[in-house]
């Protein structure tokens, strides 16, 4: 569901604080996906879960206190950092970037001199919507997600699927703004990937 | 002049205007000869829409209801 779906940002805090359960419904639906991301992100996989439940219980507590200065997506997601920050996992966060430069110096795409082995078959006429509707498709991003090298799914989730700023990401995870940035486009250049071969072959 | 791998390698940065002025006249001149860079750019931004936009971690019916029912249970009290 889009953001699109629900109503201006005034009006749906207002019924939100109005009891409109069938509105929270529709809250919840839209925004967990971003939600969890964040939580899985920071906390880990293990108490996501756990992590949202309360983030969405604070959130319906604050809710009188929430002053629109903030888009109400963005407020949820800070809640959720807050949250997952309190209860951040305890193994090592250490980013390395070594595998990272290993594998653009050996991307089996480019010509030892960088120009491209084949042709990169033209996919993108194919609207965001389409892309979304092919359940197919987003079934296999999600599996190749849950692939990619901890630290790149964590970027990749904070940032693009979960929609936190790049300072706040920095400051989560205790790491530069050129790694953050480094990971964040090699993950995402891993996701076009699969959706480029998907698109090519149908296959995942 | 920029090799096509190193257009791949900044496409973010150049999404998100997050270079230099020379690095990123060279990318764009770059992007006007070469047509594999101009689409894997474009596709890298498709890509980079459809994952904010995507619900990879939709809750199940069962954690939507528990939510409702808290919901329902904190507004009672107001």
């Amino acid at each position: 569901m889009k953001d699109e779906s629900l109503p201006p940002e005034t009006e749906l805090v207002e019924r939100l604080r109005n009891n409109d359960v069938a509105l929270f419904e529709r809250v919840v639906k839209t925004y967990h996906s971003s939600m969890y991301a964040v939580a899985h992100a920071i906390a880990g996989p293990a108490i996501a879960d756990e992590v949202l439940q309360e983030a969405w219980i604070s959130a319906i507590n604050a809710l009188d206190k929430f002053e629109g200065r903030s888009a109400l997506k963005s407020w949820l997601i800070r809640i959720v950092a807050n949250e997952a920050k309190t209860r951040l996992r305890k193994e090592s966060r250490s980013i390395s970037l070594d595998t990272v430069d290993e594998h653009w110096a050996t991307d089996s795409r480019f010509t030892p001199n960088g120009h491209w082995v084949e042709s990169n078959p033209g996919w993108d006429m194919s609207s965001p919507d389409e892309l979304l509707a092919a359940d197919e498709l987003q079934d296999c991003v999600k599996k190749h997600m849950n692939k990619l090298p901890e630290n790149q799914q964590q970027i990749l989730n904070l940032r693009d699927v979960g929609g936190l700023e790049m300072e706040a990401i920095c400051n989560i995870l205790g790491v530069t703004a050129s790694n953050a940035r480094v990971l964040l486009h090699r993950a995402r250049d891993k996701m076009q990937q699969v959706v480029a071969r998907f698109q090519r072959t149908g296959k995942c | 002049m920029l090799s096509c791998k190193q257009i791949v390698e900044h496409g973010s940065d150049y999404i998100e205007k997050d270079m230099g002025f020379w690095r990123k006249v060279e990318m764009k001149l770059h992007l006007m000869i070469c047509v594999h860079c101009r689409r894997y750019v474009r596709q890298l931004k498709r890509t980079i829409n459809m994952l904010s936009r995507g619900r990879y971690y939709a809750p199940s019916e069962e954690q939507v209801e528990q939510l409702k029912q808290q919901y329902q249970e904190v507004n009672g009290k107001r």
